[in-house]
């Protein structure tokens, strides 16, 4: 079943900056989409669009059969979202986020405080219930704001980089609570910019940049998608080989295994540190964004 | 049904917790536009009637201050908190949104209102008969000033933190301490005629009217209902019309 599609949506804004020029996509139901790219990609815009704050410049976005544009009351009906940058009211208590949100839905008091219950403890928050936001840690204030989202029971929910700010140990909490609501049968779209957890936490990934759809895949085939398959990571330089130059080290990108263990070879020879590893999603988007060569400009 | 139930969430929402949070605020909120100007008043020789027209001002001050601060409130939940950037993603109509939040600013100033208004009842200055009358106007100051508090707040999407506090103390002047709120518009002299201009001198004119602490005649009590109603129909309108739920 499909849970969005986004046909030819493009966004220019009244000051002449076009956010958005053409992005088409779609995502299927229990299915953890991600939206990656650099600032300024037209993520958030995205986002905005099919969360219904924000009106596109042309084309149409459906979220389970609904027009976002035309039927905005019928899609608030189905979709939560925590935006991007989002601090915790400090007067708030993780029970406030995970109750007042859920009595705005609709629900009655008992189903509200039910809710709230289940939705505090998927985010480990339930034994901090009453504490005042201002006195939680950074990750424990967006668990907070996510909690409200939770206990809406909304079936599809958006995240504007849910962990960004924060430690890993928290990332990783945001990441598990997301990957048990997508086991529940929730649909998630979440924009990033961090490589780690696009590819720890998404089933697919669209890559978007300057407001185009670069490609579009599970992070497997996106990673497939360049012809390099192992990087040399090099504390030194080897003569008569390209590189990407990070300082005092360079990177080697090779085809295969055997070329990886020749260059391996070559800088241990020359008496150099070196480290083998399969490529990754990191070094994947670069390259498509513009190529590792553009680094070196 | 739902748009009342909505409008009554939005507000506890916005006064309960930070109530909740810090209590002491109240006594602040009570103390600065009440206790302040009454001490004020008997230090420089007043008690009496000027004691009265400090009371009944205090009453339409504290809820006047508090209305304009709807601005703050709209503008925090707006660019800080983001609550609103998430409520226009529910199901709630933007006017739940904005009655809701202009609600906070009246629980904040329950107390203090009470406070005054019990006083001014106790004291025997005005009835119970004229007391729903007294509420009325009140109510419609309230109404108008936390209108004018989203219409101006529309025009602050990009100002700085430290404009927007300025911007809102200083409205709170204008609406509070300038116009005769704290003392009768007779005082101002040919100049009185400014005491029609802003929603909260109207209000305490009424509420000083009930009190027998100035004139109460017809064309004057019309005068100041007509424009406490019209200020309050034209700057709703005027918020409604400018304020943008979903963004273009």
């Amino acid at each position: 079943m499909t849970a969005l599609s986004v046909e030819n949506i493009g966004k220019t804004y009244k000051n002449g900056v076009k956010a958005i020029d053409d992005i088409s996509l779609q995502i299927e139901k229990s299915e953890l989409f991600t939206i990656l790219g650099p600032n300024g990609a037209g993520k958030t815009t995205l986002l905005r669009i099919i969360a219904t704050q924000l009106l596109p410049t042309r084309g149409k976005a459906h979220i389970f059969g609904f027009d976002v544009v035309k039927q905005p009351q019928l899609v608030r009906n189905l979709i939560g979202i925590v935006p991007q940058d989002v601090i915790s009211y400090g007067s708030f208590t993780p029970f406030d986020y995970a109750y007042f949100f859920p009595l705005l839905r609709g629900m009655d008091r008992n189903k509200a405080r039910e809710n709230a219950e289940k939705a505090l403890k998927a985010v480990e928050l339930w034994d901090l219930r009453k504490r005042y936001c201002f006195t939680l840690s950074g990750g424990e204030r967006r668990r907070a704001v996510i909690s409200g989202i939770l206990a809406s029971d909304v079936d599809f929910l958006m995240l504007d980089e849910p962990t960004s700010g924060l430690d890993a140990v928290s990332r990783r909490k945001v990441w598990s609570t997301l990957r048990e609501l997508v086991k529940l049968g929730k649909t998630i779209i979440l924009t990033t910019h961090n490589m780690e957890e696009a590819e720890m936490v998404s089933d697919r990934i669209c890559i978007v940049n300057k407001g185009n759809k670069v490609t579009e895949g599970t992070p497997e085939l996106i990673k497939g998608q360049v012809t390099e398959k192992y990087r040399v990571v090099v504390k030194g330089t080897i003569p008569g080989r390209e590189s990407v130059n990070l300082g005092d080290k360079n990177i080697y990108y090779t085809r295969n295994e055997e070329e990886a263990l020749v260059v391996l070879k070559d800088a241990l020879h020359s008496g150099y540190k070196a480290e083998i590893s399969p490529v990754n999603l990191e070094d994947v988007f670069i390259k498509l964004l513009g190529g590792w060569e553009n680094e070196n400009n | 049904m739902k748009t009342i139930r909505d409008i009554f969430i939005i507000g506890w929402m916005n006064f309960y917790p930070p109530f909740k949070s810090s209590p002491l605020s109240q006594l602040v909120i009570v103390g600065f536009f009440g206790i302040v100007p009454i001490i004020f008043v008997l230090v420089l020789g007043g008690g009496g009637d000027k004691l009265y027209h400090t009371i009944a001002g205090a009453s339409v001050s504290i809820l006047g201050f508090m209305a304009i601060n709807t601005m703050l409130q709209d503008i925090y939940n707006d660019r800080y908190i983001k609550l609103r950037e998430m409520m226009v993603a529910m199901p709630i109509n933007p006017m739940s949104y904005a009655f809701g939040v202009a609600l906070s600013s009246l629980f904040f100033s329950f107390p203090g209102v009470l406070l005054f208004l019990s006083y001014l009842l106790f004291t025997g200055k005005i009835s119970l008969f004229s007391l729903p009358a007294v509420l009325s106007a009140i109510l419609l100051c309230w109404l108008s000033i936390s209108a004018i508090g989203f219409t101006i707040a529309t025009y602050m999407t990009r100002a700085t933190p430290m404009t927007i506090g300025a911007t809102s103390n200083l409205f709170g002047i204008v609406f509070v301490f300038l116009p005769p709120v704290y003392y009768p518009k007779e005082m101002l002299g040919s100049l009185s005629f400014l005491g029609l201009l802003v929603p909260t001198s109207n209000a305490a004119s009424i509420i000083r009217g009930f009190a027998g602490l100035g004139p109460m005649d017809l064309q004057g009590s019309l005068l100041h209902w007509s424009i406490l109603m019209l200020s309050c129909i034209l700057f709703i309108l005027i918020s409604y019309k400018k304020s943008k739920w979903r963004e273009d």
